[in-house]
């Protein structure tokens, strides 16, 4: 399609897209990257409590989604496939987290539990590029979310940010179907909770 | 209404706003909540906070064109 101009890939329907960039198509790849990366960014942003190299992870996401592109057997499973790629590149930086050494800060003056709200100081950093409004109600969900465990938060970001089903879930997740209706159950039982007074 | 019932209920309910149930639960469901006044204040509560939550994920933009994707791609293309 040496004919199409940048701007007639905007334009192009996501299974054809994905066609000609297993088909090193270079601007049908770019374009594909570009229509996810915010999404991709986003996942990551909401999957994490407290990583702070977001920027690196998205870019390492990108990178394999642009490597194996051609390995994608049915353009339909784009998303289901991307979302592997995501908390497979999240969950392996985390892995390399929990073995790096703890530095004592002040952050750590409290010893945490699950059950012990954060003691630490909340980040108040917004990314550059961030241009959400900054509301109250927004802070306050922001909050909960990620003071969700972690197990919770991963099935919220999945479920209410990608729209996956609960089967997509429960495949990217290892898991069983039953053990992600739960899940998800459970986390929005703990999000009702403490954004109480905005839903009742 | 019966405990068993509102129980059964509050289970599923979850799972109901998801659309993630056999259709023969779902009619039990929705069954239920035409005669239940709690059932259905929860399943309003479930609905409100499921349309918060993702309204706060479609509200952002975060990362939005963030990504130096030239380099994505050229960084792919120098390794293979």
């Amino acid at each position: 399609m040496d004919y199409l101009r940048k701007k007639d890939y905007k334009k192009m329907d996501l299974f054809l897209l994905i066609e000609e960039a297993q088909g090193s198509n270079q601007v049908a790849l770019e374009e594909l990257l570009r229509r996810h990366e915010g999404m991709v960014f986003s996942t990551l942003y909401h999957l994490s409590a407290n990583i702070d190299n977001i920027d690196d992870l998205a870019q390492e996401v990108l990178m394999r989604i642009a490597r194996s592109i051609k390995t994608l057997k049915r353009k339909e499973n784009f998303k289901l496939w991307m979302n592997h790629i995501i908390y497979n590149v999240f969950y392996d930086e985390l892995r390399k987290k929990k073995r790096r050494p703890q530095v004592l800060s002040i952050d750590n003056f409290y010893e945490e539990t699950p059950e012990t709200p954060q003691k630490e100081i909340e980040d108040l950093r917004i990314h550059p590029d961030e241009k959400m409004k900054n509301t109250e109600l927004e802070s306050v969900i922001r909050t909960a979310i990620r003071d969700l465990e972690e197990h919770f938060r991963e099935v919220v970001v999945l479920r209410e940010l990608q729209g996956l089903s609960y089967e997509q879930i429960a495949k990217i997740l290892d898991t069983n179907v039953g053990t992600v209706k739960s899940r998800i159950a459970r986390a929005r039982s703990k999000l009702q909770e403490r954004l109480k007074e905005y839903i009742d | 209404m019966s405990n068993i019932e509102c129980n059964f209920v509050a289970e599923n309910l979850s799972a109901f706003v998801d659309q993630e149930l056999d259709e023969s639960i779902s009619y039990k469901i929705k069954k239920h909540l035409c005669n239940c006044l709690d059932c259905r204040r929860k399943f309003s509560k479930l609905l409100k906070l499921q349309r918060i939550i993702k309204s706060y994920f479609c509200g952002e933009n975060i990362g939005d064109s963030s990504m130096d994707l030239a380099g994505v791609l050229a960084s792919v293309e120098s390794k293979f």
